[in-house]
């Protein structure tokens, strides 16, 4: 999420693999879902207790060339507004409401794109003058969203300019960091010919071509064409049909024809497509693309997935065990599967010279699985590492936020705990048959040219 | 044992001076799925130079051991740390930071289980030869890592053009050649030193109660013969090193860390002078601030920008940071705002707005169990409260932030850090 980026992250230097942040038996918090309008999705979660509340509105439409210009919509919404003709005003007015934070989230699930707006702030009990800070939070919310600060009918010019300039030194950014560019970067190449290949950014190019016309059309496409979801977690007391009745208002006059992708499966890889590209790094990144065999996004998934994580989802697993712990290559070595493509990444950071032995290493790793080389032990360390992850959402209103928001594509909305109970049943054979499911795509290497004299000084 | 509470926030927690001479907390969190424990010793990268209370030499250690001991207390003689949470699922982590080594795990299920796990593997070292040298393969990759990574590059460069002597300015992982001195006899020496029961500290915050944290404790913790470390550090002069720091890397948009060096008569800053240098480097260019709009109309900075007050011991450097493709202009426009502040003063509304930022932060802090249980270990190793912060911040006045604000950004004092992208 934007403006939550501190420098304080890269001052404590966490090792090992982080686990995913995620909840409970029995649920101690309510959720509801409704659908307010023509493919406009309504979720609030409440529990006692949330001493904080989240909103957000997220808009998917399908994933296309005009990536880059759906992309600056968020950015260009939380600048000013009608009301808000500033982002001076705009950021007082949250620092009155207790430091409440907007953040904006550029995503891609399958072969959509999502855009999310969101806001968190301290629940009302807290307010020192009795202010209800989380209807007033909605409100600012909508205020953006649907009342923009238009001139002639359009974007202003230089607003425009600058959120343009952003967009583009986020990307930069992306393109700076290099685990982030190298996992773009295979993401690209191996999916060339699908949709998924885009970036959820774009381009450059495309961003610096962004003109305040375009913008504004493709703003008014949004709002028409998008499927919506308005979701609130908050504690119990606040009126969440209130803050229902407050967006309807704000979205009347909006006209709808909801369109959406279906994401395209590739089930194989035919051969291997190896790119390699240099630069003046020390640390070479190595990524891996594999097809997963999947029809679909449910076929077969709870066993695909615990085979991941057996392969390299934990510090249990073979990539972690035998890449890291026993070959000494790498710091990091992961597997991460991408449900929403079918799709799974390898990604190390190691020395160049070293990527052919960390390459056989991996593939290694995935033929031991295969054969059925591991433990019922290691099946339930995954099994177990998962569930302990999954139940951690209902904490706070942010994960539960986002454990529901991420269901935006199918309206699906299930609970952690149905997560879990899928995958329980998953065996040992389960795992086997999804592993030879696998097949090997694409190799994406970033070679590192900064030589070790350099690199000690 | 003592309970501590917050009657405003509604929050609470018990602070035991356990018989092994191990400061516990344990954070109720009756509601939440999650338990988040963490176990920390006060020796972090800056802690190269030292004594202990019963010898009486100083020594000096190679750059890097601390992250390096923290890598290496996971591995025993039969199962690693790793393997044996992987029977119960949690997720299990650690940290080095200038100050501190913390072993941490968060789970919501078997919390007795992870929990003696982290007791039992933080209090039982095990290193061999071959095992350390195995380690210097992968924190070997983690330091190239770093090295390419801008903003961390950014930060020690300016660190390095501030300090002379100040072990701030080293990197947290040392270097290749600093590890390849580290052995397992130097691990074990540090460990004795260091991961004392009296010098380290323990904190518990989620769905669990203070019986079974003490139950556990009571059975797994053996005593400890007090020791004190002494922190020796060489003398820093009051001078910078340079002025400007550059470093190309393989980037887009240039990064910038800049900074005013602070030079105080005692080694470590209150939670008060904290707060107070926070709350006025957000109202100098926070995201509030005129200057912050203006910065960014002008197309010089972007929302990576941040300010923050780094200080711990020895050292304190309020510091403004981000991207930008002209940061020198920045920083002659930061000067500019100071000198103004300075001048001028600032607003009681501008003062009023920051404050109530700041402070409904603080408060969303308490939901949050890694940021409790860090927040105890860090506090205690202050000498403080978990809750001062939040007082201080219903307190603190405008008057108060203003005298601290002539004392502090002396413009003899600033180095700006630049890194440049490289030709390719």
């Amino acid at each position: 999420m934007k403006k939550s980026k501190k420098l304080w992250k890269y001052l404590v230097k966490c090792g090992k693999i982080k686990g995913i942040n995620l909840r409970s038996d029995s649920l101690k918090y309510t959720f509801d879902f409704k659908e307010i309008g023509e493919s406009v999705d309504f979720c609030t979660v409440k529990a006692e207790g949330f001493k904080t509340a989240c909103a957000s509105l997220s808009f998917m439409i399908p994933l296309s060339e005009d990536a880059s210009l759906f992309a600056l919509i968020p950015n260009i919404l939380t600048r000013s507004s009608m009301e808000y003709p500033t982002l001076t005003h705009l950021e007082k007015k949250l620092a009155t409401l207790y430091g409440a934070e907007i953040g904006v989230d550029v995503s891609k699930i399958g072969e959509n794109q999502v855009l999310k707006l969101a806001i968190c702030c301290i629940d009302d009990r807290f307010a020192l003058d009795d202010e209800n800070i989380v209807e007033e939070c909605c409100k600012v919310l909508f205020e953006l969203v649907y009342k923009p600060k238009f001139s002639e009918g359009m974007f202003l010019e230089d607003e425009v300019e600058s959120e343009k300039r952003l967009l583009a030194e986020q990307l930069g950014a992306e393109i700076s960091d290099k685990r982030v560019y190298a996992k773009n970067r295979l993401e690209e190449i191996m999916c060339a010919d699908e949709l998924y290949g885009i970036n959820r950014l774009g381009t450059i190019d495309a961003i610096n071509a962004v003109t305040k016309e375009e913008l504004t059309k493709a703003y008014k496409k949004l709002l028409k064409e998008a499927k919506v979801l308005l979701s609130v977690s908050a504690n119990g007391s606040v009126e969440t049909e209130g803050i229902k009745k407050l967006f309807l208002e704000y979205a009347e006059n909006t006209e709808r024809t909801p369109v959406k992708n279906e994401t395209l499966y590739v089930e194989s890889a035919e051969d291997v497509t190896y790119v390699k590209e240099t630069a003046p790094v020390k640390q070479g990144k190595l990524v891996m693309g594999f097809r997963l065999g999947m029809k679909d996004r449910n076929d077969d998934y709870a066993a695909k997935r615990i085979m991941s994580d057996v392969f390299g989802g934990n510090p249990n697993s073979k990539l972690f065990k035998v890449v890291r712990e026993e070959m000494s290559l790498c710091y990091y070595c992961s597997s991460r599967m991408l449900r929403a493509k079918g799709i799974m990444l390898v990604q190390s950071g190691i020395e160049s010279f070293n990527e052919e032995k960390a390459k056989n290493a991996i593939l290694d790793q995935l033929e031991e699985i295969k054969k059925g080389n591991f433990t019922e032990e290691d099946l339930d360390a995954s099994k177990k590492f998962l569930e302990d992850a999954f139940k951690s959402v209902s904490d706070s209103p942010e994960a539960l936020d986002s454990w529901f928001t991420t269901q935006i594509e199918h309206s699906e909305y299930l609970y952690p705990e149905d997560y879990i109970n899928m995958f329980k049943d998953v065996t040992k054979e389960d795992v086997i048959r999804a592993a030879n499911d696998v097949t090997l795509d694409t190799v994406f290497m970033l070679e590192g040219t900064e030589d070790e004299e350099e690199a000690c000084e | 044992m003592e309970y501590i509470k917050n009657d405003i926030l509604d929050e609470g927690y018990y602070s035991i001076n356990h018989k092994s001479g191990l400061k516990i907390f344990v954070y109720p969190k009756k509601d939440y799925a999650q338990t988040y424990a963490v176990f920390g010793t006060k020796y972090g990268s800056i802690d190269t130079r030292f004594k202990r209370s019963d010898k009486k030499d100083f020594i000096e250690i190679p750059e890097g051991t601390a992250h390096f001991l923290e890598h290496k207390l996971f591995e025993s003689e039969e199962l690693d740390a790793f393997q044996r949470y992987a029977k119960t699922g949690a997720s299990a982590n650690a940290y080095t930071s200038f100050d501190r080594t913390c072993y941490l795990f968060i789970c919501t299920g078997h919390f007795k289980e992870n929990f003696e796990i982290l007791l039992d593997f933080v209090r039982h070292p095990y290193f061999t030869e071959e095992t350390v040298q195995k380690e210097q393969g992968i924190i070997g990759q983690e330091i190239d890592m770093y090295k390419d990574l801008p903003d961390w590059v950014c930060l020690f460069n300016m660190l390095g053009g501030m300090f002379h002597n100040h072990p701030v300015k080293i990197d947290i992982a040392g270097t290749k050649q600093s590890i390849s001195e580290i052995t397992a006899e130097l691990l074990f020496s540090c460990y004795n030193t260091f991961y004392n029961l009296s010098n380290m500290a323990l904190a518990v915050a989620g769905n669990v109660t203070v019986e079974e944290v003490v139950e556990i404790a009571d059975r797994l913790l053996t005593t400890d013969e007090p020791v004190t470390v002494e922190r020796a550090f060489k003398d820093e002069p009051a001078e910078i090193v340079q002025q400007y720091v550059e470093e190309k890397l393989a980037l887009i948009t240039p990064v910038f860390c800049f900074g005013y060096k602070e030079n105080h008569a005692t080694p470590e800053r209150t939670i008060k002078e904290t707060i107070g240098k926070s709350l006025l480097l957000d109202m100098i260019a926070g995201q509030s601030s005129d200057l912050y709009k203006e910065l960014l109309d002008e197309g010089l900075i972007n929302d990576t920008f941040s300010t923050e007050y780094f200080n711990g011991h020895g050292y304190a450097v309020p510091m403004f940071s981000g991207e930008s493709s002209d940061p020198k202009k920045v920083s002659l426009r930061i000067h500019e705002k100071i000198a103004e502040f300075k001048d001028n003063g600032f607003s009681d509304e501008e003062f009023e707005i920051v404050r109530k930022k700041h402070y409904g932060k603080t408060v969303r802090a308490f939901t949050d169990v890694d940021t409790i249980a860090n927040g105890l270990v860090v506090s205690h190793f202050e000498n403080d409260n978990l809750f001062s912060e939040f007082k201080v911040l219903q307190e603190i006045t405008a008057d108060y932030c203003y005298e601290l604000l002539k004392e502090s950004f002396d413009n003899e004092k600033a180095v700006l850090s630049v890194v440049n992208p490289k030709e390719i």
